[in-house]
């Protein structure tokens, strides 16, 4: 009996070693992520990697493209531009990557740019920042919607709603920058900026600039910054008796800032992607489908709020997916960026992308909403 | 709004800001004094402070003031690891203070790095927040409005300062604190513990500190690196003030509170950083120890 | 000219070796790009180790000179269009008459008041290049630096910019090594050793406090030059105070009492993170407590205990009665 079953067991263990390789799947299409999970900004580049990751197990779990996986390596550039350009290096030269993805904050994405123009690679941004795409460069594209598109629809609200003097409060980052010029570029007339007053994004006092407001006597005031400040701005808005509506970045389209802004939150109003409102939205709208979906696995993978900070990173892997599934293998850097070129329709969670040679970012005016925040949850503001 | 009104409002929101690094350069003063230590890792006492009781609080959902008097004692007892851990065993005896000082500071930074690394860990990137002690609805003041817990935060810092320097200066424990960091050999002369000092100091330091984040979070949220602005500026307010000198540490606060919003509200939000450090420089250049300080000690 | 004259410069031409045959072993853009950086942050070091050791006096606004480096020679030449290498001088000067102030209202006092007036200066630099939008370009940056270029040869690439910054990096090297070992040097550690004493042999503290102050300025400077011609851009975040406090940690992670510590420091520090990268946020925490270690146990830095080290072996080999080693 033993004879039997001894060559049996053995040939088994064999086999159970050697199975793994039989489910060998294709080679991987090797994508390269970076954003800032540490240092400044950390509370943005840590979702924004788990979106890249998200969508990454998404399409291979769908069975990759064609067959091949993609796999996903990421690093940390903990907020420094020099590191995220020796990173982008490093995943170009030593982890052979054929696309890069990320750039949380703006100016790590601008350090980066030069170079990976230089090495030829394509690149989509996670950074909002106008001088990301505009002007065009060759391999950079950029999937967030932009500041340009977000004061666009700010704008439009103002003036349907009327509002004529204006206080800016942008904060003294590139982000809060370029959003000022951005509106001083797209509003009309009617408009009028009376108060201009920076702060800083760690900052924990806003009594000042809020002051000078309200004593202009503003109908409107715009405040332009991701973190605490944008909350506690609105807990001082309030404390000053201040009851006019607050425009925020879409930065802010994230259940922690209306909740930790007390009763400032009816203040607020934000344009946004569609994700926080998707169950708003009309089963016609071929995003709803995408939102939810995208709603549901984030959460119960990563345990923690799906934000458009998120989404952001999905969507950029998506793009790649779909242009490589166009472009073919073995994986071709150039055909790869020719193929982004020619994205039509792609349905993501920021939007609907239809990216050209003089557009790399794809999202049209309509990929955004104006929200408010009513009775504990985001809701469109008419 | 008139002049007058908007003049208040901003010397509002510098006494505000004021009292808050006035705690923090109160606990620099006590860890210099009786260590000459700098420790930059301040600042992280009162985030800590913040998030230790926002812990107990959310998570734990024990009452407000439980978790205000059970954090205190939690902060102090890491400020004291952090002496005993790092400090001590650096401070090599019979070397020259001033060369060991340095090195002792460059710790400091280190355990304020490590501390901001774990708080990310245990608490995450995002801000958190507090419930206010007495509500939220604003208290005016001749056409000013502000938050009440402002009168919290400024009364307790005003507490705690004259606690302190009563402690200081009438109490065995205190005085022998301020003696042994003049001199170290002659102070073990005289019986006092140097060991015991140094963490006394420390725990006195985080202590406060903590006090200072439990008094703000229900303002300005706390997250893991609410400490590192906190800690600098709350250093500049003590060198205003006159460093080591526990009422220059109030005096320095409210003054560097006071040209922040002052500075932002009437010349400029975007510079309102460069005057307050300006001011340093100034008071470097023609009163180096600062509003209250002694004289400055000329070399050769 | 022999051996013993030539000893002094040992450690140079070791140094000169290792970067010499580098390149031979290492081609990724990313590692000689990581070398870069520590050339240029050696430079940045060295001035506080100078300052520090031998003038026992600490900087906390180096990152603020390196940014005007940086930003005087990025204005100049994207702005004016003017020559880089005529840009440098300029960005040199302007940081040493800066530095001279400062230094002259500060070192006369006895105390750490050079330390606090360097975190004001170092954080108003910081705050100027974000506000001066129309020269610096603001929080957005200044973009499109030109690369340097030597006899016609454009330095576009990570392994001629190499060659450019080591050759630098020695030259300077080479410099100080002089200096440490002139009357100079001598006349600087006698004020480490005792101010009072060293006044009465004539030696005036001030005047070379002053002078390694500025010197520490330039060095920081140079760097600035160096980066921004390498990464084309410039982004006021490189220049706050954070890094200030990088380069302090170099400085005393690699030794205070001897100039190879600054290049001890500069190394570790950059290497470590990559090392630590891995450990994804775990990374804080942990640089933090490597810091907070290596100060504990090894307070006199890497290059106290590279010192300690080569003392030990030299003792055992006497003990064998073998050769002995170095000097």
């Amino acid at each position: 009996m033993k004879k039997f079953f001894v060559p049996l067991f053995v040939l088994l263990g064999i086999f159970i070693l050697v199975a793994p390789s039989f489910s060998q799947t294709k080679e991987p299409y090797m994508i390269g992520g970076h954003s800032s999970a540490t240092g400044p900004g950390a509370f943005m580049g840590g979702p924004m990697r788990n979106g890249m990751i998200l969508g990454a197990e998404l399409v291979n779990a769908a069975g990759g493209i064609d067959g091949h996986p993609i796999k996903l390596v990421y690093y940390d550039d903990g907020g420094d531009p020099s590191k995220a350009v020796l990173i982008a290096k490093k995943l170009v030269e030593e982890d052979k990557i054929v696309a890069l993805a990320g750039g949380s904050r703006s100016g790590n994405s601008l350090a980066v740019v030069p170079y990976i123009e230089k090495a030829e690679v394509p690149y989509i941004s996670l950074g909002a920042a106008t001088a990301i795409t505009q002007p065009v460069k060759k391999w950079t594209f950029a999937n967030a919607h932009t500041n340009k598109l977000a004061t666009q629809k700010i704008i439009e609200h103002m003036v349907k709603h009327n509002i004529k003097k204006v206080g800016f409060l942008p904060d003294n980052t590139a982000y809060g920058d370029d959003a000022y010029k951005s509106f001083m570029e797209q509003k009309p007339n009617s408009i009028q900026v009376l108060v201009h007053e920076t702060f800083g994004d760690k900052d924990t006092e806003f009594t000042p600039q809020l002051t000078k407001a309200k004593a202009a006597g503003v109908d409107a005031v715009v405040v332009w910054t991701v973190g605490p400040a944008a909350s506690i701005i609105m807990k001082n808005a309030v404390m000053l008796g201040m009851k006019v509506p607050f425009y925020h970045t879409h930065g802010v389209a994230q259940l922690e800032y209306p909740l930790l802004a007390g009763d400032g939150a009816n203040l607020m109003r934000m344009p946004s992607g569609k994700l926080p409102v998707a169950d708003e939205l009309s089963d016609k709208d071929p995003q709803k489908k995408v939102l939810s979906d995208f709603r549901r696995e984030y959460v119960s993978r990563f345990k923690e709020e799906a934000s458009w900070l998120g989404a952001h990173g999905t969507d950029a892997i998506w793009i790649y997916a779909a242009a490589m599934k166009r472009a073919g293998w073995p994986a071709d850097k150039a055909k790869i960026r020719n193929e982004i070129e020619k994205t039509k329709n792609l349905v993501g969670c920021n939007g609907i992308y239809n990216i050209t040679p003089t557009d790399h970012n794809g999202l049209a005016y309509d990929s955004m909403v104006m929200m408010k925040w009513e009775k504990g949850h985001f809701a469109l503001a008419e | 709004m008139a002049f007058e009104t908007q003049l208040l409002q901003y010397v509002i929101a510098g006494l505000t800001l004021g009292s808050v690094y006035a705690i923090v350069a109160l606990g620099y003063s006590m860890v210099y004094n009786a260590t000459k230590v700098i420790n930059f890792a301040q600042g992280e006492f009162v985030m800590l402070g913040g998030l230790v009781t926002i812990f107990l609080y959310s998570k734990l959902h024990l009452p407000l003031l439980l978790c205000i008097l059970v954090t205190i004692p939690i902060v102090s007892f890491i400020g004291i690891l952090i002496e005993r851990l790092t400090i001590a065993p650096a401070n090599v005896g019979g070397q020259d203070r001033e060369k060991v000082v340095v090195i002792l500071i460059m710790i400091t930074i280190g355990v304020s790095e490590f501390l901001r690394g774990g708080a990310m860990l245990l608490w995450g990137k995002d801000p958190l927040g507090l419930p206010a002690f007495s509500g939220e609805k604003p208290v005016v003041l001749l056409k000013a409005t502000f938050n009440p817990q402002i009168l919290w935060v400024i009364g307790i810092t005003l507490l705690m300062v004259i606690i302190i320097r009563f402690f200081l200066t009438h109490t065995i424990l205190g005085k022998a604190m301020r003696g042994s960091s003049d001199n170290q050999i002659l102070a073990r002369l005289m019986g006092i513990d140097i060991k015991l000092m140094s963490m006394a100091s420390f725990a006195l330091s985080a202590a406060s500190g903590s006090m200072g984040g439990i008094l703000i979070t229900p303002m300005t949220l706390m997250s893991y690196d609410g400490g590192l602005m906190l800690g600098l500026k709350g250093f500049c307010a003590g060198v205003i003030g006159g460093f080591g000198n526990v009422t220059g540490a109030i005096v320095g606060g409210f003054v560097l509170g006071l040209l922040e919003t002052l500075g932002a509200g009437l010349i400029s939000s975007s510079y309102k950083d460069a005057i307050a450090f300006l001011t340093l420089l100034l008071i470097l250049r023609f009163k180096p120890t600062g509003i209250l300080g002694a004289k400055a000690i000329l070399r050769a | 000219m022999n051996r013993r004259d030539l000893h002094p410069y040992r450690g140079i031409f070791i140094l000169l070796a290792i970067t010499a045959i580098s390149p031979l072993f290492i081609r990724s853009h990313y590692h000689i790009n990581l070398m870069v950086f520590i050339g240029m942050y050696t430079l940045l070091t060295l001035g506080l180790t100078l300052l520090l050791g031998y003038a026992g006096q600490v900087s906390l606004g180096q990152a603020g000179f390196y940014g005007i480096g940086a930003y005087v020679s990025g204005i100049l030449t994207v702005k004016c269009g003017i020559n880089p290498w005529l840009a440098l001088p300029v960005s040199i000067l302007i940081t040493s008459v800066l530095a001279f102030f400062i230094g002259f209202s500060t070192l006369h006092l006895k105390g750490l008041y050079l330390a606090m007036a360097t975190l004001g200066v170092g954080i108003i630099f910081h705050i100027l290049f974000v506000e001066l939008k129309n020269l610096t370009g603001g929080a957005i940056g200044l973009m499109d630096i030109p690369s340097l270029s030597i006899g016609g040869i454009k330095l576009d690439t990570d392994l001629k910019f190499y060659i450019l910054v080591w050759i630098i990096v020695l030259f300077i090297f080479f410099l100080v090594t002089n200096l440490v070992n002139s009357r100079v040097g001598r006349g600087m550690r006698a004020i480490q050793g005792h101010e009072l004493a060293s006044n009465c042999f004539g030696v005036d503290p001030f005047k070379y406090k002053i002078k390694v102050f500025v010197l520490s300025a330039a060095l920081a400077s140079l760097s600035g030059f160096l980066y921004a011609h390498y990464i084309n851009f410039l982004s006021p975040s490189v220049f706050d105070f954070s890094f200030s406090i990088l380069f302090l940690t170099m400085t005393i992670v690699g030794g205070r009492e001897s100039i190879w510590g600054a290049l001890y420091g500069a190394t570790l520090l950059t290497l470590l993170p990559e090392f630590l990268r891995r450990y994804e946020d775990l990374n804080v925490m942990i640089w933090g407590l490597v810091l907070v270690v290596v100060l504990i146990f090894f307070n006199r830095g890497m290059a106290g205990g590279l010192d300690f080290l080569s003392k030990w072996v030299q003792e055992r080999f006497k003990k064998k009665g073998g050769v002995r080693i170095g000097t």
